[in-house]
């Protein structure tokens, strides 16, 4: 643990002794990259990227997809013979005010198709280590020199492995309404502890410090207006709160559900992306009301995307790289990267051109003003020219 | 202690004997059983085992179902699944493991319905969902190989990974890869080009009216390559999974989390594992050999598993006494991260660790304050008046030590006792009710608590 950290949890222990610190009294400690926010929205299960950005002109498209390919009369017209899915109606006006830019073709080397490992390999950064225990935003907050409210999971009833860092799980919050809670009896934490009981004495002395942090950043900003009815929604919403508090937390990260789409997909696909497109442009709406989302970045991901011949099932089966988006002010809208090439397969699927880690870095480096040095493993080396996708 | 002679596997396994000084067995080995094998001690149940011994202990908890209780309890739970009542059916479960008092059944089905994980908001059908758990609840315990061929033919399982649409031409590997991966050999011992030969090998198993139905006008009858040998059907591929010889190890490992530690040392898997080949893959022989084992009762092994939030909750509720609503169990568990039969994924719940977070912690200092306060009928007053009579709440000293040996017979360090009878000799309280109230929420919110 750095310094300032335990000068945060020092200061947190104060207030959970009753002292009410406004969060004010942080800012003279906090060091900010412009007081920006970065939002991770992790669609779970594996998008189908090329169903979400169509190249409806390709005929090798449309013969591998006979009953799923979408023709480019339905779709939301982009630029080089891409189309956006008809269901993201809501990203239009988004894309026309450069408010939002699609990576194409994102990955990592030699793709695992399983769920989980790519999940794990996401959120690790690391791409050959087996069972990894931290992720590369915990790695990374754990660096940084600020005090501040850590990086926080909304809605989710597991630790991401993306927030762990080598002693804390980060911060998981399901609703505010669980920050209103009268702590018990307090005892000292028990530091010969180790292994998961250590894991315990730090997520319940956290749980009480940082609601009560928490609780105060969010006092006194409004709940956010003109969202739709929805869990993505409702996270959103609560992230939004958190992105106008003063001092909110920096990292915000929400997981979107029902991806693995291996039958019937064409349904359970729209009803999805309709949700995903309504929800996030709901919150950058709302935050555009003051001014706020010029200090959000939304970056959306999943673990791979799908094969590109569909299945017997009028599905799709796992699959390789597939496009990332990222929305907010401070996006230099657009097509960015090179377009998914069908001719050249590698059992099927589709290469990557672009490691997600280039995209990560550059958010933690630019966006975030965070360091970046060595925080994935050797099998990627950033490059030092940046992708362009933030302006 | 740890002892180091118990290293080697063939002494590590050996039946813990306390008359060949193996250890004791004294309160302490008697709550880590009962924690482990069933998900805690009822009141008198440390008492009763004491007396009776290791041997005689583990014949209690590998006691045989009662059943025309057996018979009454799934006469209650099938009209919930026809209701198509989740939430209901899984405060059914509940309330059984609170009530149960045996390794096998109910309990051992938590573990089944974490390995071949499957969702209701997928499958939508609560009597593919029951007939599932009847599944367990039959197969659980027998030979591992009837259950996976038994789950490979089971409704909900196969419209679970969209294997019902899994025809010749064009397969579907939903199931096949989870086959390989989750619920027999795990990561790194198979190819993409095994998964895709298997997922033609599964062709043609679909659910017709709620049951299995082999349509054989959707399988692809020609040959198939897995692992190099030629196999036809998915009992072929089911046969061949099961003769991997890492299948016991992934299992064994898989058994060694929940029951036993989080990581188990290679010798002793090796030995393991060609034990449970020898006892042909038969669950009860592994897990008798599990929690009788001289390594189960070794100091490293006590308190080094996370509870889950259903542990947490039946414990809880079994050291009480208490006789809850059923449904505010289940949404105390379920907010918690854990809602029975609506898994996160086809991977389960992560388990270990991954419970340990602040949202899931606040959520488990909720349900610690309103058990303590006796909301939702958590606590019975006659039962709490003979587990904790009123003459010795009036002393923190003895209030304090009748509620830890209820709630964690396995012990607590002495110095953190005593930190917390200073801690709580502290606090102002008008009555004894309400240091006793206070009392209970501060043990159920301890860290050591929450380990089991």
């Amino acid at each position: 643990m750095n310094p300032s950290r335990r000068e945060f949890l020092r200061l947190s222990a104060l207030a959970g002794a009753g002292l009410y610190l406004c969060p004010r009294a942080l800012t003279a400690s906090r060091n900010t990259s412009k007081d920006r926010r970065l939002v991770l929205l992790f669609l779970e299960g594996g998008n189908d990227g090329l169903n979400t950005v169509v190249p409806y002109a390709d005929d090798l498209y449309h013969r591998a997809r006979p009953k799923l390919g979408l023709d480019k009369s339905a779709l939301i017209p982009l630029e080089n013979d891409l189309g956006l899915h008809p269901q993201l109606q809501a990203w239009q006006s988004l894309w026309e005010e450069g408010q939002l830019a699609i990576l194409q073709n994102v990955g990592y080397p030699e793709p695992n198709l399983s769920h989980f490992i790519s999940r794990d390999i996401w959120h690790s950064g690391w791409r050959h280590t087996a069972n990894p225990e931290t992720g590369w935003v915990g790695r990374a907050f754990a660096r940084i020199k600020e005090s501040s409210l850590p990086p926080i999971a909304l809605g989710s009833a597991e630790a991401p492995l993306l927030l762990k860092d080598a002693v804390s799980s980060g911060f998981t919050l399901i609703a505010l309404s669980d920050l209103q809670l009268e702590s018990p009896p307090h005892l000292p934490v028990d530091t010969a502890a180790t292994g998961s009981l250590a894991r315990m004495h730090a997520a319940a002395d956290n749980a009480y410090q940082t609601a009560a942090y928490l609780r105060s950043a969010a006092e006194g900003v409004p709940a956010g207006t003109g969202y739709p009815d929805s869990s993505l929604a409702d996270r959103l919403r609560l992230a939004a709160r958190f992105v106008r508090a003063e001092n909110g937390p920096p990292v915000c990260w929400m997981r979107f559900g029902g991806f693995d789409t291996h039958a019937m997909q064409d349904g359970t696909h729209r009803a999805l992306l309709q949700q995903l497109a309504d929800a996030s442009a709901a919150f950058l709406r709302d935050l555009a009301r003051d001014g706020s989302h010029e200090k959000v970045l939304l970056l959306i991901y999943s673990e791979f995307g799908r094969r590109v011949a569909e299945n017997g099932s009028a599905g799709t089966d796992h699959g390789a790289a597939a496009p990332m988006f990222a929305l907010g002010g401070g996006v230099r809208g657009g097509l960015h990267g090179t377009a998914p090439n069908l001719s050249q397969l590698v059992d099927g699927n589709l290469s990557m051109q672009l490691d997600f880690r280039a995209v990560f870095s550059e958010a933690l480096r630019d966006w975030l003003g965070w360091p970046t040095k060595n925080l994935f493993d050797d099998s990627f080396a950033a490059g030092s020219a940046g992708l362009g996708f933030l302006s | 202690m740890a002892d180091l002679r118990v290293q080697r596997p063939e002494q590590a396994f050996e039946p813990y004997d306390p008359t060949l000084g193996h250890g004791p067995w004294g309160v302490r080995q008697v709550a880590h059983l009962l924690s482990r094998a069933v998900g805690g001690a009822k009141p008198g149940q440390v008492d009763t085992l004491l007396h009776a011994g290791p041997f005689k202990s583990l014949d209690f908890v590998f006691q045989p179902d009662q059943e025309v209780l057996e018979a009454a309890w799934m006469g209650i739970g099938e009209p919930l699944a026809a209701a198509q009542d989740r939430e209901k059916l899984a405060a059914w479960w509940l309330m059984k493991l609170v009530q149960d008092d045996r390794v096998t059944g109910s309990r051992l089905a938590l573990f089944w319905h974490n390995h071949f994980a499957t969702a209701w908001s997928k499958v939508k059908n609560g009597e593919m969902m029951f007939r599932q758990h009847v599944l367990f609840l039959e197969k659980g315990a027998g030979l591992f190989a009837d259950l996976l061929h038994g789950i490979v033919r089971d409704p909900a399982m196969l419209r679970f990974l969209d294997n019902d649409s899994n025809r010749r031409g064009l397969p579907n590997e939903n199931l096949a890869r989870e086959l390989f991966e989750l619920f027999s050999l795990g990561v790194g011992h198979y190819t993409e080009h095994d998964i895709r030969e298997a997922a033609r090998a599964l062709t043609g198993r679909t659910v017709r009216k709620g049951v299995y139905e082999f349509v054989a006008l959707h399988h692809d009858s020609k040959a198939k390559t897995v692992f190099g040998q030629e196999i036809h059907d998915g009992d072929d591929l089911v046969q061949l999974l099961l003769s991997q010889s890492a299948c016991p190890r992934f299992l064994i490992q898989k058994f060694w989390r929940f029951y036993v530690a989080e990581e188990i040392q290679p010798a002793w898997l090796d030995y393991l594992a060609e034990k449970w080949r020898e006892n042909a893959l038969d669950v009860t022989w592994l897990l008798r050999t599990l929690l009788g084992s001289r390594i189960f009762h070794d100091a490293r092994m006590v308190g080094a598993l996370v509870k889950s939030p259903v542990d947490f909750v039946i414990g809880t509720m079994r050291a009480l006494g208490g006789r809850p609503d059923p449904r505010m169990l289940e949404q105390a568990s379920a907010r918690m991260g854990q809602a029975l039969l609506e898994p996160p994924g086809v991977q389960g719940w992560k388990g270990g660790d991954a419970w340990i977070h602040t949202a899931s912690w606040l959520e488990r200092t909720k349900f610690a304050a309103d058990v303590a306060a006796g909301k939702h009928e958590y606590l019975r007053k006659s039962p709490l008046d003979q587990l904790f009579p009123p003459s010795r709440r009036s002393s923190a000293a003895t209030a304090l030590e009748d509620l830890l040996r209820a709630l964690l017979p396995v012990g607590l360090l002495p110095s953190r006792q005593r930190s917390l009878l200073a801690t709580l000799e502290s606090i102002q309280v008008s009555t004894p009710d309400q240091r006793f109230q206070k009392m209970a929420y501060a043990i159920l919110c301890l860290p050591e608590y929450h380990m089991s």
